[in-house]
């Protein structure tokens, strides 16, 4: 299957709501297709405008040009972080336990390799707090090697129905309630992995 | 010796203005620099026991005399902090002598604090010059708690220079500095964060625990 990543623009529109027709539930939450048309547009306003500097969306397209995953990632302005996003495939193109390559690890090792060029070394994820954390895991981190680089926490566990203390999750939650456990997952580039690492190496000399 | 920590009240002012006043300079920076004046007037706001204002000093007393202190500033937005301003008794240790300084129990107690707080990531302000020329002395002291948290260096500041993001300049005590600064973070790691380990302990659900690097044996001197 041949698939080019790249960046989601104002002429993707009709695929992009191709894409959100076809996933009914967001966070393991079915949503109603009006909805997820306006939350579509809205995220197309932002992350495929190309005036947005810290907004930036990537797909998956397909041969016939409609797209197959997108995900988003939001760099913050007040420090050196983002937040990836909106993470969608097409349902049916994942088999997690699959060691062939999918949407959405194509799309996770395009957000990293942004995220190093623009020299971001920590990011937030937004997920389910009950994603697995074991075989299928380890076989996305098989076909993303990049996350290797980072070392991950989940920062905080969400309740479902509940609003957490902190403005930055509420924003991460879309600023309202869901109504599954949340948890937030946070990866911190390591320190050999930084520009910083020449200091640290200097300092064991 | 023993060495006990807690929060600072006004009482101590005069206690830890005996720490920064004999110095001639604090990590080269001299007495008159603008950091000091600012030092003398935060200091009433920091010498606050019940942390109001989400801000507090943790000392160390050895037989009843204070020896070490750090500011500890609880960030509202993030689930963040900053220890910062630490400051040790002149002459209280040698640094190749193996008795503590007060330092480490200082940071330990703050480490505490914004783990009660539910404040996990804790940035901390060095001069590099310091850092670079203190580190191995300063395994020593290391914090006995440190390979709970995954540190990494957040920035360097070079003399002179604004930071891009503001958290920085804040750190920065929002003005520059005649020499270069590190920005070091620290990150409590999953398996201790209590809301987060309980959570996967009590639903049962496979956690893979980070199979974290060797923590790294540095740390610093405070600026």
């Amino acid at each position: 299957m041949i698939t080019v990543v790249r960046e989601v623009g104002p002429g993707d529109e009709s695929t992009v709501f191709d894409l959100e027709r076809a996933c009914h539930s967001v966070m393991r939450t079915p949503t109603s297709l009006s909805y997820r048309h306006a939350f579509s547009r809205s995220l197309l306003d932002h992350y495929a405008n190309p005036d947005e500097d810290r907004y930036r969306m990537f797909g998956v397209f397909n041969m016939g040009g409609s797209v197959d995953g997108i995900v988003s990632i939001y760099q913050w302005k007040d420090f050196p972080y983002a937040t990836i996003a909106n993470l969608k495939v097409r349902p049916g193109l994942i088999n997690p336990f699959s060691p062939d390559d999918n949407p959405m690890a194509m799309l996770f090792r395009r957000a990293l390799q942004f995220l190093d060029a623009k020299g971001i070394h920590r990011w937030y994820f937004l997920r389910a707090a009950d994603w697995p954390r074991d075989r299928a895991a380890s076989r996305f981190q098989e076909l993303v090697p990049g996350l290797a680089r980072y070392t991950r926490v989940v920062e905080m566990v969400v309740p479902k129905n509940t609003e957490p203390s902190y403005g930055y999750a509420w924003a991460m939650m879309a600023k309202h309630t869901w109504p599954v456990d949340l948890a937030i997952e946070c990866g911190t580039l390591r320190q050999e992995h930084r520009p910083t690492a020449d200091l640290m190496t200097y300092e064991t000399d | 010796m023993s060495i006990e920590t807690r929060l600072l009240t006004s009482d101590d002012h005069d206690a830890v203005m005996a720490m920064a006043d004999p110095h001639y300079r604090i990590n080269g920076i001299a007495p008159d620099h603008p950091s000091r004046v600012k030092f003398n007037s935060a200091l009433p706001t920091f010498l606050d026991e019940y942390m109001t204002n989400g801000q507090g000093t943790v000392g160390a007393f050895a037989d009843g005399t204070l020896i070490s202190s750090v500011f500890v500033y609880l960030w509202a937005l993030y689930p963040s902090a900053s220890i910062l301003n630490a400051l040790v008794l002149p002459g209280a240790v040698h640094k190749f002598k193996l008795d503590s300084n007060g330092l480490k129990e200082c940071v330990a107690s703050s480490q505490d604090l914004c783990e009660v707080q539910g404040r996990f990531t804790q940035y901390t302000v060095h001069s590099a010059a310091a850092f670079r020329s203190a580190v191995g002395d300063w395994n020593r002291y290391q914090n006995t708690r440190g390979d709970r948290y995954y540190r990494w260096t957040d920035a360097i500041i070079p003399a002179g220079t604004r930071p891009k993001y503001d958290y920085q300049w804040a750190l920065l005590k929002m003005m520059t500095w005649p020499l270069d600064v590190i920005i070091r973070a620290g990150t409590l790691k999953e398996e201790f964060r209590p809301g987060v380990a309980e959570y996967y302990r009590k639903n049962d659900i496979g956690v893979e625990l980070e199979d974290v690097v060797a923590s790294e044996k540095i740390d610093g001197l405070f600026l």
